[in-house]
């Protein structure tokens, strides 16, 4: 094999490479849907009696990191505009960390009275950012600094430690701030339930879910050669979802120009609706297929 | 390193020591890592109508089987072994399947992406079909050693063969996918 005929090979595999690479929007769509399968994952956990109500020994370590997983993908998902967000309430935090974590000391010791269940957090500061705004989580929990992040029991012992004591273990324990380097000490979120009921699931989880119900339905609609009824249904789910735009625009779009095509709009203009909307969409090819087979 | 917080620790099973998946650190490798296994799983067949849920499979297993992953292998070829296992099923399922379905399974192996060029397409198209007449070993060799430009130290424990087997079937490989080229090129 000739020196030309490396480079020409080494070129047409990065031609293959780039050819076969997926875009942004697959990478946001599959983290979108993973963050989906985590967050359904977490609701059956959620619906499923805890170990303590059962009185069975815990031993799915897996599902409480996968609802962990679930609850942290949710930021995750937005991070490039959460970041900026976060950046900004992290500083404030910093200022309030004193305070903040005097106010948390008050709330633990009244909620020590109610004999809590605590679900420890996984510590991501952008989450704890992200909660500390309203000082609740679902279900009327409260968020109350944590002595480590990897803790699973809430022991007594170390409550009745000054919040100070536990400051120093707190920028040892966080990864994305170094010990000497001028961060601030945050405490790690964790979640105390004030009661032993379990919490409603949260509005986010419920609409997510919704709204794939709504999807399949849709697309089994237009299986089912009833286009109608499934741009009937998206546009009812549009009408009622409580923030207007959803998470899956694009699954949703896909389906309605599918939809629509079938009905029998200028087949053309549909795609290249959809095209101009969503010029890198997986969903181009199928929606392509669909409305204009022979092209 | 992604492995610092995530490693398993010696003598414990995942899950058992209480241990989990820190949600940052897999982010980072989904973020690292996507484009590797999206390609993968494309050059092994996957229609570009399946692509999707095929990686949010793998990634459901890489959650799961993270604090298994001891770093005796090379990341990527530890995530190839999920990536190999993930399009076989696909695969399978698709043959079984074997039913025109309108809305998933119509388009061709083909990524979508309208921003890739004619070229770049054309060759992805090519390697795809030439990938799919190779055996599986072939099959995996030339996914990692050729089109994602692994080294043979890093993929030889993949595929269970000493060093010097991996880089002759590796020139007899790269001899094969010459002669295709010339013949997909003649007039």
């Amino acid at each position: 094999m000739t020196i030309i005929d490396d480079i020409a090979e080494q070129r047409l595999f990065a031609r293959a490479r780039d050819g076969l690479s997926p875009s942004e929007l697959d990478e946001a769509r599959v983290l979108a849907k993973l963050e989906q399968h985590f967050a359904e994952h977490a609701l059956s956990q959620h619906e499923q009696p805890s170990p303590e109500q059962s009185g069975s020994p815990a031993v799915d370590h897996g599902g409480a990191s996968l609802g962990k997983l679930a609850r942290v993908s949710r930021v995750l998902v937005t991070r490039p505009i959460a970041s900026v967000a976060c950046t900004v309430v992290l500083g404030v935090l910093g200022v309030m960390a004193p305070t903040l974590v005097a106010r948390v000391w008050r709330n633990d010791t009244q909620s020590e009275q109610r004999k809590p269940a605590v679900v420890p957090l996984a510590g991501a500061p952008a989450k704890l950012a992200d909660a500390a705004g309203s000082g609740e989580v679902a279900g009327g929990a409260v968020l109350v600094a944590e002595q480590e992040p990897a803790e699973a029991v809430h022991s007594a012992a170390e409550e009745s430690q000054p919040p100070a004591a536990t400051e120093h273990k707190r920028r040892r324990a966080s990864p994305r701030c170094p010990e000497g380097d001028g961060c601030p000490a945050l405490p790690a979120a964790r979640i105390i339930a004030p009661s032993p009921e379990p919490a409603p699931p949260p509005a986010a989880v419920t609409s997510l879910r919704a709204e794939l119900e709504v999807l399949k339905e849709a697309e089994r609609a237009v299986r089912e050669r009833q286009p109608a009824r499934a741009l009937e249904l998206l546009a009812s789910f549009e009408r009622e979802s409580r923030d207007g735009a959803g998470r899956m625009q694009q699954e949703r779009a896909a389906t309605k120009a599918i939809a629509r095509c079938a009905l029998g709009e200028s087949r053309h203009t549909v795609y290249a609706e959809f095209v101009r909307a969503y010029p890198r969409s997986a969903y181009a090819e199928r929606v392509r297929h669909s409305c204009i087979p022979g092209l | 390193m992604i492995w610092s917080v995530t490693k398993a620790t010696p003598g414990a099973e995942a899950g058992r020591d209480g241990g989990s998946v820190d949600p940052s650190e897999f982010h980072t490798l989904y973020r690292e890592h996507f484009a590797f296994v999206w390609r993968c799983l494309g050059a092994l067949g996957v229609p570009a109508g399946n692509l999707d849920d095929a990686a949010q499979e793998v990634f459901v297993v890489v959650h799961r089987r993270l604090l298994e992953f001891r770093g005796e292998s090379a990341l990527r070829t530890w995530l190839y072994g999920i990536v190999r296992n993930v399009a076989a099923n696909a695969r399978r399922t698709q043959r079984r399947r074997g039913v025109h379905d309108e809305l998933r399974d119509s388009e061709p192996c083909m990524q979508p992406d309208p921003s890739a060029s004619f070229e770049a397409r054309e060759a992805a198209s090519f390697v795809q079909r030439f990938i799919a007449e190779l055996d599986a070993d072939k099959r995996d060799l030339f996914v990692l050693a050729l089109l994602e430009q692994l080294t043979i130290p890093e993929l030889a424990p993949l595929l269970g063969i000493p060093l010097n087997t991996a880089y002759s079937r590796l020139r007899a490989l790269r001899q094969e996918f010459r002669l295709a080229l010339e013949r997909y090129e003649a007039p």
